[in-house]
């Protein structure tokens, strides 16, 4: 057999190559060519009809400036504190459990418990919160029911981003430590949470994330609180000439994000 | 050998050595206990609120299934059984596109810096808002839109194209997109754990890469397969974003009835749905692992023929 005709592994021939790569390319096309869209064409004079000219900083400046600025702000500012909350929330309680999971016998029904969440519909949890919380028990929906259902979205990929370097983490460094005469204080401080630290900071910024820019829990939960992914959804929805302004807005959420999530894969990369 | 034992001792000493601490577990205790209640219940409440009889705002205790009646009307049933159709065809669709590729990422790419890009390419899309990317779609394919513009102006068409906003085409199109990457993710995953020994093995003796793909391959990737199939087609039974943004109501998914029944203060309704929701993901949970299970037993006996 010619073996430089195929791949690596002998999978793969240069034709089926070419195949299955171009398959994967067409969904990714799919997957970026809105994100790239949106970023052109908030540039455009008219995003609305797709065409990216003439250029223009129209809409950007349309968002620091004057009556539109007062609209925006106050959503990012609702949606950065219920995020900074729900990253702290997220990951001390993912912390709790991710550092007992290597310890326990038999953790699969623990696991499942925080995990199943993952699959289920979005608008599912959303409508399950409204119905119970709100209609069942009586209570006022509102910022803690924002909160609430953010956490159950966060909570499963936080404790991800801590079973990955709990799991790799060993636990003979705290009994040597505790031979020295470290409390279990400073065992902890000192020796487990710096080896954490990367499954601890991609927690703490993908739960940010998950919060930042969850719409469809929220959608139910929200009781009258409206995040930024909440106003650009009534705004996008609508056929008003906020649109324009929604393209712009979107961009700069979309490239923080962008960044901030890169930041983040490169902290839990890194090995120790 | 004796590293082992090494680690046995250790882990021994360990267990003995270090009791556990005793508020570190009640904490556990106390957050899971916290989580059942305050996470998990109110979705199982959803089975008790959708059999109780509405009563104005409030509920009377006494069981009856005019909630079921009330969604299962023509139209809303309709609109279930449409959702289940696009999300099995567009769940099949990243399928087809997203194994050959999953399986090429794994075994096939050779430059590790195109591996790592694509990498960070399906992640980043889960942190993105989705109402942000899908909006976009309107300017591509609106009447007066990106495609629409061009097919006029080349004169490829007199009057625009309608069919490609607010219809099943779009619905569908901006489904592909957001829901590729949970498809190639597991299958990615579990395809990387096969050892290119068994693949090597396989074409030394004579199978071709087809051969090695059924055989050898995909045998080992069922339980990806598995968790592709379920993470994709599970949330999409809720997606919003499409059907609202791009469908323009004409296509309305299971999203639209949530939203109609709560408005109508319909709540029994509205858990009803979510019940019949409920169920239908661990029924599609379910049968997609049965599928899979039975396809499995079968390649494993056709190896075993294959063998002997």
């Amino acid at each position: 057999m010619i073996r430089r005709h195929y791949q690596p592994a002998g999978l793969f021939t240069r034709s089926s190559s070419l195949l299955a790569s171009s398959l994967g390319m067409i969904a990714i096309v799919l997957l970026y060519l809105p994100i790239a869209g949106l970023a052109l064409l908030s540039f455009s004079a008219q995003p609305l009809r797709g065409i990216p000219w003439p250029f223009t900083f129209e809409w950007y400046g349309a968002l620091v400036a004057g009556e539109t600025a007062s609209k925006w702000i106050s959503p990012l500012l609702t949606s950065i504190s219920i995020g900074i909350l729900v990253s702290i929330a997220s990951t001390a309680t993912a912390l709790l459990i991710g550092r007992a999971v290597p310890t326990l016998r038999r953790s699969t029904g623990l696991l499942v418990a925080y995990l199943c969440v993952i699959v289920l519909p979005g608008i599912l949890v959303g409508v399950a919160v409204l119905l119970f919380y709100r209609v069942l028990l009586g209570l006022t929906t509102g910022f803690w029911s924002v909160f609430l259902v953010h956490f159950i979205w966060a909570l499963p990929f936080s404790l991800l981003c801590i079973l990955i370097v709990t799991l790799r983490f060993d636990r003979r460094l705290l009994d040597a430590a505790e031979d020295l005469g470290a409390s279990k204080f400073r065992q902890f401080i000192d020796i487990e949470l710096p080896l954490l630290m990367p499954g601890v900071m991609a927690s703490l910024f993908f739960s940010f994330l998950l919060s930042f820019n969850e719409l469809p829990r929220t959608l139910y939960a929200r009781g009258s609180v409206v995040t930024l992914p909440y106003y650009v959804w009534t705004a996008s929805s609508s056929h008003s000439s906020q649109v324009s302004l929604i393209y712009a807005l979107s961009s700069i959420i979309m490239v923080l994000s962008f960044l901030v999530t890169l930041v983040a894969m490169r902290i839990l990369n890194k090995r120790e | 050998m004796s590293v082992i034992v090494l680690d046995k001792d250790a882990a021994v000493s360990h267990l003995q050595r270090r009791p556990r601490v005793s508020l570190e577990r009640g904490a556990i205790i106390l957050v899971t206990a916290l989580w059942v209640l305050g996470a998990l219940m109110p979705i199982l409440a959803l089975f008790v609120i959708s059999v109780l009889r509405a009563k104005g705002l409030s509920f009377d205790f006494s069981l009856t299934l005019q909630a079921y009646r009330d969604v299962l009307v023509d139209f809303r049933l309709e609109i279930i059984l449409r959702t289940l159709r696009v999300v099995a065809v567009v769940t099949l669709i990243e399928f087809l596109l997203g194994y050959p590729f999953a399986i090429w990422l794994a075994k096939g790419i050779r430059s590790g810096l195109a591996k790592s890009i694509i990498l960070v390419l399906l992640v980043v899309p889960f942190f993105l808002s989705p109402a942000a990317r899908t909006i976009v779609w309107r300017s591509i394919l609106g009447n007066d839109g990106l495609i629409n513009n061009l097919l006029l102006s080349v004169g490829l068409v007199d009057t625009p194209v309608s069919w490609l906003l607010f219809s099943e085409f779009a619905v569908h199109l901006g489904l592909i997109g957001p829901y590729f990457p949970s498809m190639v993710w597991p299958i990615f995953i579990s395809v990387s754990l096969i050892d290119d020994e068994l693949i090597k093995a396989s074409r030394d003796l004579g199978a071709t890469g087809l051969q090695t793909l059924w055989y050898v391959v995909t045998p080992l990737a069922v339980p990806g397969i598995v968790a592709g199939f379920l993470f994709t087609a599970i949330p999409m039974l809720g997606d919003n974003v499409a059907s609202t943004l791009l469908g323009g109501g004409r296509v309305a998914l299971i999203a639209e009835s949530f939203d109609d029944l709560i408005r109508a203060m319909n709540f029994t309704g509205a858990a009803a749905l979510g019940a019949i929701l409920v169920v239908a993901v661990i029924a599609t949970a379910l049968i997609i692992r049965w599928v899979l299970v039975h396809l499995d037993r079968n390649n494993g006996h056709r190896l075993k023929v294959m063998s002997s």
